[in-house]
């Protein structure tokens, strides 16, 4: 058996984990060890004999999971926030905030 | 607020929006904008998006307005060399993650992909059947409960919010192992606290662990799985938002007020298990918004400051380097720590003993032939000591008994006993250590066929015969306590062990210790002065029938009652801020003689209907303090004798004034300040700050006689203070003088000081 380490960027929350999970259940000849999306990697062991590295990441790829270098998955709003564009921060203390707070509770 | 945590939450919650977009968009394309949105018997749609924003999602093109509300609250990922402030914007990504998700879920639900089915891995081959309805195994199968129905929700949610239920436990993640996952649960369910779970980590769940281990699941267990991703976490917050919708009186759309209203009634957490990936810090993100903290069982960064949540927002405690004998002890440690952090109060239903509990045997007599046992008195030494400790030295609920038991004592016999009591809480002050040891002795005899009488190091408890052969041992003398702790000092008490030994060596040594706490506490009594604190505290009880009266409490002066002094004030208000016993900032001193106060005088204007605008509290004849009608004594000025008496409530002969002690109270009482009479606890006469505007204890001519008995020696204290020591012997009583022509010559006869001071007026 040998050992493979993918890094699948688009899988960044866990239920991309059980996604690919489920990808890689029916994989002849390939055992998940480790899914992680902290790291957007996987861990696996595979059989040369029934499979390899290309068929792995292309059956990845089939289902929305191509491997890759690590890059933001959906860039945030690159220009000012909301709030800049919209002037409707609030930058004054709302009274009923500060009447609320404290260990009185007041409900 | 850490960059790191406001990245992962910030950026987690773009990418879980753009793809609720996208399958929002897909499923419109696919199924048609008509197609129906509806969670589990629900009439409040999707609850978070409703309840922040009022939208209501019937139909998959509504999502599209949560969609784009969710995308309006983006805000760029924090620069790495750019320190900005960004808790505002890690909240806000965190509140439109819960939208995101909420669409997500809203699409998974118009596709028949909620509530998840999912497979049993590692399910056992006998699998376990599940009682919730319409939950269960079926095959390698398991159909999860997704959203709680609005049933559900008016069955729990009134029980979270007015404190019957401690709160909610939203559990997301897989646990170390199935052993810690059943540990974790179990210690939740111990102290009635709700669980929901979600999430998984390596694709696996805390719900697999659970199901592994035939943990029953479901409504009637308290523990709800909800599904295996992080999206379904939202749920969660779906059903706190509904909370406050159903039960707050809160409108769609008050945001603001939601939030507050879960932070002050909803004591909620998160427990994250496993590693924290992008999405699971927004998703926190969103829970902190509602007030709810989120504990980590791995290392992760922290975010300690008091704020938006009561306590702290973050805290990583990894799960190996809790301190513990076992991964059993270091789970019960982990629920331990998420307590003291969301400040979750426990409730204790039953105390657990085998024989009743209840007020009604406060009063019972345990004579020698009904004895079995005793504790203390003549035969033995017993004793009481109750100390605080910091957190992680006690371990809530614990009891360990050294020694012989009852089992191995004669009938009749008796053994020393030292009960240790340590306590552990956020707003516990060793100030309050006496005022809750002091209970110890309502709390034991509350069980039947108990008797207890002292405290301290001159405790005495007895066993009766019949509490004995009902399976009463030493150990529940530790459940009660631990019981009731919780039930009366509960906002301030988070955790109560006790250790109790029988053990000779043991009782020596611990009672030595304890007797340094006694004689320090004596020592810290002995110097709160009026001058020592910034706070008196009031006392409004008595406004119920008296609606004028405001009681000020001083360090050197007891409620006019007796029942309250300054510390007993100051514990009352921690465990209920919004209860009679308010702080009184002392504010200003306007004359320091008299005592007078800008703080007392303001709040007393405010609390008084308007009517009673200074108090002095060091003067009789200035503005004195108003009475109720619950003092235990009565000042009243002797204008022929320069000097005051004081009739006591138990005396009911005629005084020199021409008047019982009835008539006075019905003249002074009921809320009105009278210059010249005044209502009193019997300690003030022997505090300091007796009178001392109007000359203190040297100006009291008269005194009933019962009183001045019951405290002859306390008093004699005070005459010797104040430079004479036979003054005592110089105060008539109604025994030499009950009319004011038999009262002066006595007073001339004894040579009384009053008769030679300053005029009073």
């Amino acid at each position: 058996m040998e050992q493979l380490v993918l890094t699948v960027p688009s899988m960044w929350a866990d239920h991309h984990v059980v996604a690919v999970r489920d990808l890689l259940r029916d994989e002849e000849g390939v055992a998940i060890a480790a899914a992680s999306a902290l790291d957007a990697r996987v861990s696996l062991t595979y059989d040369p004999s029934r499979t390899d590295p290309q068929r792995i990441a292309a059956r990845l790829e089939a289902g929305g999971y191509p491997a890759g270098d690590p890059a933001e998955t959906s860039a945030p709003p690159p220009n000012k926030p909301a709030w800049a564009t919209t002037a409707s921060r609030v930058t004054t203390t709302d009274p009923a905030d500060l009447s609320m707070s404290g260990d009185h509770r007041k409900y | 607020m850490s960059r790191y945590i406001a990245k992962r939450a910030i950026r987690g919650a773009a990418a879980i929006v753009a793809e609720a977009e996208v399958a929002v968009e897909e499923a419109i394309a696919e199924l048609g904008p008509d197609a129906a949105v509806q969670f589990t018997n629900t009439a409040y749609y999707l609850p978070v998006a409703y309840a922040f924003t009022g939208v209501k999602v019937e139909k998959l093109a509504d999502l599209r307005e949560v969609v784009a509300r969710a995308r309006a609250l983006l805000h760029p990922v924090p620069g790495d060399k750019m320190w900005l402030p960004y808790l505002g914007e890690t909240l806000d990504s965190g509140v439109a993650t819960l939208f995101a998700e909420e669409a997500i879920e809203g699409v998974r639900f118009a596709r028949g992909r909620e509530p998840q089915i999912i497979k049993l891995d590692h399910a056992r081959a006998d699998g376990q059947r599940f009682t919730g309805a319409d939950l269960g195994v079926h095959g390698d199968k398991m159909k999860l409960n997704g959203p709680i129905d609005d049933i559900q929700l008016r069955a729990w949610g009134i029980q979270l919010v007015d404190g019957r239920m401690p709160g909610f436990c939203a559990i997301v993640g897989c646990a170390k192992s199935n052993e810690v996952a059943v540990k974790i649960v179990r210690e939740l369910q111990s102290r009635g606290i709700l669980i929901f779970l979600s999430g998984n980590v390596n694709g696996r769940s805390i719900i697999h662990q659970l199901q592994e281990e035939g943990i029953q699941l479901g409504y009637d267990t308290f523990t709800v799985p909800f599904g295996i991703d992080t999206i379904s976490a939202v749920y969660a917050l779906g059903f706190a938002a509904r909370s406050a919708l159903t039960f707050g009186g809160m409108d769609p759309g008050q945001a603001r007020q939601i939030m507050l209203y879960n932070k002050y009634r909803v004591f909620a957490f998160v427990l994250a298990l496993g590693e924290v990936d992008d999405l699971k810090y927004a998703t926190a993100a969103g829970a902190i918004s509602f007030g709810f903290p989120t504990i980590a069982d791995t290392r992760i960064p922290q975010i300690l400051p008091t704020g938006v949540t009561t306590y702290e927002h973050v805290v990583s405690m990894p799960f190996d380097e809790i301190r513990g004998a076992d991964d059993m002890e270091r789970a019960e440690k982990l629920i331990q720590r998420c307590i003291e952090v969301r400040g979750v109060k426990v409730k204790i239903a039953k105390v657990p003993i085998p024989v009743s509990y209840g007020s009604a045997f406060e009063g019972e007599r345990i004579r020698k032939d009904i004895m079995y046992g005793e504790f203390g008195g003549k035969r033995s030494r017993a004793f009481e000591y109750l100390r605080m400790r910091p957190a992680d030295e006690v371990e809530d609920g614990r009891v360990t008994v050294n020694g012989t038991d009852l089992d191995g004592m004669e009938e009749g016999g008796a053994l020393p006993l030292g009960m240790v009591i340590d306590v552990a809480g956020r707003k516990m002050q060793t100030d309050f250590e006496p005022i809750l040891e002091r209970q110890v002795h309502y709390f034991l005899n509350g069980v039947e066929g108990i008797q207890h009488n002292g405290q301290r190091d001159i405790a005495w408890t007895r066993v009766s015969k019949a509490t004995y052969e009902k399976g009463f041992r030493l150990e529940h003398f530790g459940k009660v306590i631990h019981a009731r702790v919780h039930g009366v000092f509960g906002n301030m008490v988070d955790k109560v062990q006790v250790h109790l030994t029988t053990d000779e060596a043991e009782v020596d040594t611990l009672i030595e210790q304890a007797r340094v706490a006694y004689a320090e506490r004596n020592a810290r009594i002995a110097t709160l002065t009026d001058e020592s604190v910034d706070t008196f505290y009031s006392c409004l009880l008595c406004q119920s029938f008296a609606p004028n009266h405001v009681c000020v409490v001083n360090p050197e002066r007891v409620g006019l009652c007796g029942a309250y002094n300054w510390l007993d004030c100051k514990a009352s208000f921690e465990i209920n801020p919004t209860g009679p016993n308010l702080p009184v900032p002392k504010g200003l001193t306007i004359d320091p003689v008299k005592g007078e106060f800008s703080g007392p005088n303001e709040f007393i204007y405010a609390h008084s209907n308007q009517t009673v605008e200074r108090v002095t509290f060091y003067s009789i004849m200035e503005a004195p303090m108003t009475s109720c009608g619950c003092f235990e004594c009565i000042m009243v000025l002797v204008p022929e004798a320069n000097g005051f008496m004081i009739v006591s409530r138990e005396d009911p002969s005629m005084t020199p004034c021409g008047m019982t002690f009835s008539t006075l109270a019905g003249t002074a009482g009921g809320g009105m300040q009278t210059p010249g009479m005044m209502g009193m606890g019997k300690y003030y006469l022997t505090s300091k700050k007796f009178i001392p505007a109007d000359g203190g204890m040297k100006r009291v001519v008269w005194m009933s006689s019962n009183l001045r008995e019951s405290m002859r020696d306390a008093l004699e204290e005070v005459c010797a203070r104040e430079g004479m020591p036979d003054l005592l012997g110089r105060i008539a009583d109604e025994t030499v003088a009950t009319t004011v022509e038999e009262l002066l010559p006595f007073l001339e006869e004894k040579d009384h000081p009053a008769l030679t001071m300053d005029p009073l007026f």
